[in-house]
C-alpha cells in the first residue's frame, strides 16, 4: 500500500508506463485468504479496499463496481459432483472459502452472517477420505469451481445444442463473397461443433423472401421451401427444418456445398431481415438454442425495415452525435421474446455501407448474443478482412458454449448492486437471463453501499452461473471474491484498480451517450479524473506541492481518460462512421477487461532490436519481451520499426530509415521502397530475427480468442492515419495532447 | 436446370392455405425412477443419497393447455414414486381423457401418456420397443448413474420410435407386432386416482381391520377365561355352602 500511495507529479514524470503489462493491485487480505482468492482475470473490483460508508465512497469520487468474466476458458477448474450442494438457508449463497466455521457442525455465511448447520454428508471429505474436516473439502478450498447440478436446478430437461444459421443471400451479400467463407468454415468445423448425439442444426436464407431447407433423413438432396408471405411468417413444415446433425450429416454437407452456387446469379436486392428473424424465433422457440445471423445491408423489407439515418457530413462533427439509440424497438422486443425461450441471436455484420448497428445490435444485446462487425468486407478488395473473418468464425463455431443459463451476483449485507452492463436481460432484481453464455463475454456491475459496513473486516462477492453444457449436463459455476473493508480515504486510494475503473467508466459513458448525449458522456469522463485527483489532493495529501499530484496507483488514470476521449466510440471532430462508433461502444461494454484495455490504450513496442534479454520461456519457446512505449510519435524513431498491439488489430510501422538488417532479415525485402502498401503477413524466414519477431507476434495473438490482423505500415499506407490516431499523447486538430490535458486537469483541480 | 438441383419442385411455394393439419401428437413421457428398484436401506457410505429423477422426458405441446400438462406431469412424478417391486409390471392407468401406460423391466420404468382412445396395442408395442433398445444400449449403466438425465441422448431414439408409431401409414406395417402383446387384454387397468390416493387409505383400512380382528380375538379369549373363572368360583361357593349346611344339620340334630 505504501508503494501505491507514492505521490507522482504527472507534469514532471514522463515515463509512467510500467515495463510490462499493468498488473492489478493485490487486496490487503491476510496471506492465506489472498492465496485462495478469486483470480483477477475472472473477478475484479474497481476498488480493492471497499469503503466502509457511502459518504466515504462519495468523497473518494471513484466508481465502485465489479468486472467479471465468469465463463472464461480456464486451464484448471475443479468440478464437484455432490448429492448436496451446501448453501446458506437465508441468502442461498454457495459455501465458499471465506465462510467461517464456528465448530465442526456449524458455519457462518459471509454474505448474510447467518449460522447454518453443516449437513452430515459434508462432513466426509472424498478427496482425502477423512471425516470431520469440512473446511478441507474442495468447495471450501477453491474460490472458482463448478458443481454438477441435481434435478432441482432444472426447469425442464437439459436442452440439446441447437444451431440455426440465417444467411443473407441478396445480390449485395453474394457480391462480397462471404457465403463461400461461411459454408467452407462450417464444412471444416462441422464435427467440432460443441454438442452430443442430440445436436440439431438448421438453415434459413433470405432476400426478399424466406427460404427454409427440408433436411429430413432419407431425402436424396436437401429441399428448399420458399415462403413469400413475409407479413405473416409461418413454418412450412412442422419438423425436419431443424434436424439431428449426426443423422443428417450428408444432407447438411450437400447443402453447404451447393449454397454458394445456388445464389451465385441472384438479382434480388431487397433484404427481409425482420421476417427472417421471426421465422428463426418460431423455429427455435420450442427448444432454445443459438441463431447466427449474417447480414450485409440495411434491412429494407418487411417488419423491422430500417432507413439510412447517418448523415455523412456529420461524421466529423465537433458537437453531438445523433442516432446512437435504436430507431425501432422491434429488435429489442424480439430479443426479449427470444430470451424468454432461451434463444440467443449472434449478429455478423459484413457491410460497406451504413447498416444502423444501433438498432440491429439490440437483437444481440438483450438475448445474450454477440455482435461481430467487418466493415468493408469484400472477397477481393479486402483479403485481410477475409482472413480475420475466417479465423473468428472458427473460434465462434468451436468455442465452448452454455445454454439456458442464468447468473446471479450476490454481495455481503450492506452492499447492493444497481446497474448491470453487458449482453443479457435482467429478469427480476438481480437475476441475469443468458440464453447463451460464451467464454468471450464480459460483464460489469455498479454497486452502492446501503448500510455502513461497521465491524466488518471484509466483504465478499459471489457470482453463480447456472447453465446447461453442450453435452446436456446442468452445471453451476461459482466464483467468490473477498475484499477488505477500510475506513480511511488513503486506504481507498491505495487499493484503486485504475484499469477496472477505466473500463467501468467506459461502460457508464456508453450508457450516458445513448440516454443523454455524447458530450455529456465526455464531460462526465473528464470530470471523473478531475474529481478523483481533487479528492486525493484535498483529503489525502498532507504537503501541498505544485504540479498535478496523483497516487502511483492512479498515475495512469488521466492517460486512460484521454485515451477514452480519443477512442472511436467517444471522439468528436474526427470523421467516424456511425456504425464504427456504435460497434466500438458495443465492444466497450461486451468485452472482458483485458481486451477493452488494449482497445483503449494499445501497447507499443520497438521490434527492430528484439533481444532475448528478459525473455519469457514458455513451452520451449523464447518469447522476447520488449518494453512498452508511450503512445507518442516522439517515441517513434525513423530508423526503427514499431509494433502496436491494439487488441483486434496489430500495426507494424516501419521507419523511413529503418535498419536494413530488419528489412532483409524479418520482412524479406531489400529496402524501404520495396515495402508493399498492403502487407499482412510476416514471411517465414530462417533468420533469428524473423524467428523472434514471429514468436513475439504469435504470442500476442495467442493470448486472445479473436484473431488480430497484422498490417505493415509505411509512410504512404492508407492505414497510417488509423495508426497515428492511436498516438494518444499527441495533439490533433480536434483534441488536446496529453500534456495539455494534464494542464487542463491541473487547472480544474487547483480551483 | 443448372445449379438449381436442390429444388425438387422448382418454385414450390407454400402458402398459408395449403398448410397441412398436424396429426394430433401423442405425448409421451418416459423415465426410469432410480431409487425404488434397490433393496433398502443398506447404502454404502459414500454413494449419493437416492433421489427420484427421470432421465429423459419428452413433452410436446399438443392441443392441451399448459396447466393440464403440469397436472399430468405431477401425476407422473407421483406415480413413479409409488411404484415398487410389488407393482404389476405392465399396467394402464386411466386419468380422465388421457391414460398412463407403463412397462417395468429390470428396474427401469417406461411411462407413456396418451389419449384414452389411442390403441393399447400400439402403446405397449412402443414401450416394449423402447425397453429392448434401452436395455441393450444402457442396461448395464443404470446402476452407476450419478446425475439426473444421464441418458438424455436416448431421447433421439424415443423421438424416432414415437414417430413411427404415430404415423398412420407406418401403423399398418406394424401389423406384425409381437404376438405376446395379444395378451394386452390381460393387462391390468386401474384408475390413477385410486392408485395415487386411495391406495393409501385402503391399506390403512386394511391394517385397521386386521388390528381390530386380532384385538377382538384376544377379547374373546379373555372373556372366556373370566367366564370359566367365575363359574369355578360359583361352584366353589356352592360347595362351601352345602358342606356348611350338612355340618350344621349333623351337629344340630345330634
Amino acid at each position: 500500500p505504501l508503494l501505491a500511495l507514492r505521490v507522482v507529479n504527472l507534469l514532471q514524470e514522463r515515463n509512467l508506463l510500467p515495463l510490462g503489462p499493468v498488473t492489478p493491485p493485490t487486496p490487503c487480505l491476510p496471506q492465506d485468504l489472498q492465496k485462495i482468492n478469486c483470480h483477477p482475470e475472472v473477478f475484479r473490483s474497481t476498488l480493492t479496499s471497499i469503503p466502509q460508508t457511502q459518504s466515504l465512497l462519495n468523497k473518494a469520487k471513484l466508481p465502485l463496481g465489479l468486472l467479471l468474466h465468469p465463463f472464461k476458458d480456464l486451464s484448471q477448474l475443479p468440478v464437484v459432483t455432490s448429492s448436496t450442494i451446501v448453501r446458506c438457508r437465508s441468502c442461498r449463497t454457495y459455501i465458499n472459502p471465506f465462510v467461517t466455521f464456528l465448530d465442526q457442525r456449524r458455519w457462518k455465511c459471509n454474505l448474510c452472517y447467518r449460522v447454518n448447520d453443516v449437513p452430515e454428508e459434508f462432513m466426509y471429505n472424498p478427496v482425502s477420505r477423512s471425516y470431520g474436516e469440512p473446511h478441507k473439502r474442495p468447495e471450501v478450498q477453491n474460490a472458482t469451481l463448478e458443481f454438477i447440478a441435481p434435478s432441482e436446478y432444472m426447469l425442464r430437461p437439459p436442452q440439446p445444442a441447437v444451431y440455426l444459421i440465417v444467411l443473407d443471400v441478396s445480390h449485395n451479400a453474394v457480391e462480397t463473397g462471404y457465403l463461400d467463407v461461411v459454408c467452407q468454415s462450417l464444412l471444416e468445423n462441422i464435427n467440432a461443433l460443441p454438442g452430443d448425439s442430440r445436436t440439431k442444426i438448421g438453415f434459413i436464407t433470405f432476400d426478399s423472401t424466406i427460404h427454409f431447407y427440408n433436411l429430413q433423413e432419407g431425402l436424396s438432396q436437401p429441399q428448399m421451401l420458399i415462403v413469400s408471405d413475409i407479413e405473416d411468417i409461418f413454418l412450412p413444415t412442422p419438423d425436419s427444418l431443424l434436424v439431428n446433425l449426426n443423422e443428417c450429416k450428408e444432407l447438411v454437407q450437400d447443402l453447404l456445398r451447393s449454397l454458394p452456387q445456388m445464389f451465385g446469379k441472384t438479382m434480388e436486392t431487397q433484404c427481409a431481415l425482420g421476417p427472417a428473424l421471426q421465422a428463426a424465433f418460431k423455429l427455435l422457440s420450442a427448444t432454445g438454442g443459438r441463431v447466427s445471423v449474417f447480414q450485409t445491408q440495411l434491412p429494407s423489407l418487411g417488419v423491422g425495415a430500417l432507413k439510412s439515418r447517418e448523415d455523412p457530413n456529420q461524421r466529423a462533427s465537433a458537437k453531438d452525435i445523433q442516432h446512437l439509440s435504436p430507431a425501432t424497438d422491434f429488435y429489442k422486443k424480439l430479443a426479449l421474446d427470444c430470451s424468454g425461450q432461451q434463444v440467443a441471436v449472434d449478429l455478423f455484420l459484413l457491410s460497406s455501407q451504413y447498416c444502423d448497428l444501433a438498432s440491429l445490435g439490440c437483437i444481440s444485446r438483450y438475448s445474450a448474443g454477440s455482435v461481430y462487425y467487418y466493415p468493408s468486407y469484400h472477397q477481393q478488395h479486402n483479403p485481410a478482412g477475409v482472413e480475420c473473418f475466417q479465423k473468428d468464425l472458427k473460434r465462434y463455431l468451436t468455442r465452448k458454449i452454455g445454454f439456458e443459463a442464468v447468473m446471479r451476483i450476490r454481495c455481503s449485507k450492506g452492499l447492493s448492486i444497481h446497474t448491470f452492463h453487458g449482453n443479457f436481460f435482467v429478469r427480476s432484481t438481480d437475476l441475469l437471463s443468458l440464453p447463451n453464455v460464451n467464454p468471450d463475454a464480459g460483464f460489469a456491475v455498479q454497486m452502492s453501499i446501503e448500510e455502513n459496513l461497521v465491524d466488518m473486516q471484509s466483504v465478499s462477492f459471489q457470482a453463480a452461473l447456472l447453465y446447461t453444457s453442450s453435452k446436456g449436463e446442468r452445471r453451476i459455476r461459482v466464483h467468490t471474491m473477498c475484499l477488505p473493508v477500510v475506513n480511511s480515504l488513503s486506504d481507498i486510494f491505495a487499493g484503486a484498480d485504475v484499469q477496472a475503473i477505466t473500463c467501468l467508466l467506459a461502460s457508464m459513458a456508453v450508457d450516458r451517450s445513448v440516454t443523454a448525449s455524447l458530450s455529456d458522456a465526455r464531460d462526465a469522463m473528464t470530470n471523473a479524473s478531475i474529481d478523483s485527483l481533487t479528492s486525493f489532493r484535498t483529503s489525502v495529501l498532507t504537503i501541498q506541492q505544485p504540479g498535478l499530484l496523483a497516487p502511483a496507483c492512479l498515475r495512469l488514470f488521466p492517460l486512460y481518460i484521454l485515451a477514452l476521449l480519443k477512442q472511436k466510440a467517444f471522439r468528436t471532430g474526427t470523421s467516424t462512421r456511425l456504425d464504427d462508433r456504435v460497434f466500438a461502444m458495443c465492444q466497450l461494454k461486451y468485452q472482458p477487461l483485458a481486451y477493452v484495455m488494449l482497445m483503449i490504450h494499445p501497447a507499443l513496442y520497438r521490434v527492430d532490436d528484439l533481444t532475448d534479454e528478459g525473455a519469457l520461456n514458455v513451452s520451449e519457446r523464447t518469447i522476447p519481451q520488449p518494453r512498452v512505449q508511450q503512445l507518442s510519435v516522439e517515441k517513434l524513431s525513423r530508423d526503427g520499426a514499431f509494433l502496436m498491439d491494439a487488441g483486434s488489430v496489430i500495426y507494424l510501422w516501419i521507419g523511413r530509415n529503418c535498419n536494413p538488417n530488419f528489412l532483409t532479415q524479418v520482412l524479406g525485402l531489400p529496402n524501404y521502397a520495396a515495402v508493399p502498401l498492403n502487407m499482412n503477413m510476416l514471411p517465414e524466414l530462417d533468420t533469428a530475427e524473423s524467428q523472434r519477431t514471429r514468436v513475439f507476434v504469435g504470442w500476442l495473438r495467442e493470448q486472445r480468442p479473436f484473431f488480430p490482423i497484422l498490417h505493415v505500415i509505411r509512410d504512404e499506407s492508407p492505414l497510417k492515419a488509423s495508426f497515428l490516431q492511436n498516438m494518444i499523447e499527441d495533439r490533433t486538430e480536434s483534441a488536446l495532447s496529453y500534456y495539455e490535458f494534464l494542464l487542463h486537469i491541473q487547472q480544474q483541480v487547483s480551483k | 436446370m443448372d445449379g438449381l438441383s436442390l429444388l425438387n419442385n422448382p418454385g414450390e411455394c407454400v402458402s398459408s392455405t395449403d398448410q397441412k393439419e398436424h396429426p394430433h401428437c401423442c405425448r409421451l413421457y418416459c423415465g426410469p425412477p432410480h431409487h425404488w428398484a434397490r433393496p433398502t436401506p443398506a447404502w454404502p457410505r459414500c454413494s449419493p443419497s437416492p433421489h427420484p429423477h427421470t432421465s429423459q422426458a419428452d413433452l410436446e405441446e399438443g392441443r392441451e393447455s399448459g396447466r393440464d400438462l403440469q397436472h399430468y406431469q405431477s401425476q407422473a412424478k407421483q406415480l413413479c414414486r409409488k411404484l415398487n417391486a410389488q407393482s404389476p409390471n405392465r399396467c394402464t392407468l386411466e386419468a380422465g381423457v388421457m391414460s398412463f401406460h407403463y412397462v417395468l423391466e429390470h428396474g427401469v420404468c417406461y411411462l407413456a401418456l396418451c389419449e384414452a382412445v389411442f390403441p393399447k396395442r400400439l402403446v405397449f408395442g412402443y414401450l416394449e420397443d423402447l425397453q429392448t433398445e434401452f436395455h441393450e444400449q444402457h442396461g448395464k449403466k443404470v446402476s452407476t448413474v450419478s446425475r439426473p438425465y444421464s441418458f438424455i441422448e436416448f431421447d433421439t431414439y424415443i423421438q424416432k420410435t414415437k414417430k413411427t408409431y404415430i404415423d398412420s401409414r407406418a401403423r399398418r406395417n406394424l401389423g406384425s407386432i409381437n404376438t405376446e402383446l395379444q395378451d394386452v387384454q390381460r393387462i391390468m387397468v386401474a384408475n390413477i386416482e385410486e392408485v395415487l390416493q386411495r391406495g393409501e387409505a385402503l391399506s390403512a383400512l386394511d391394517t385397521k381391520a386386521s388390528n381390530l380382528s386380532s384385538l377382538s380375538k384376544k377379547y374373546r379369549s379373555d372373556a372366556k377365561y373370566l367366564n370359566t373363572r367365575s363359574t369355578y368360583a360359583k361352584i366353589a361357593a356352592g360347595a362351601v355352602f352345602f358342606i356348611t349346611l350338612i355340618v350344621y344339620v349333623r351337629f344340630w340334630w345330634i
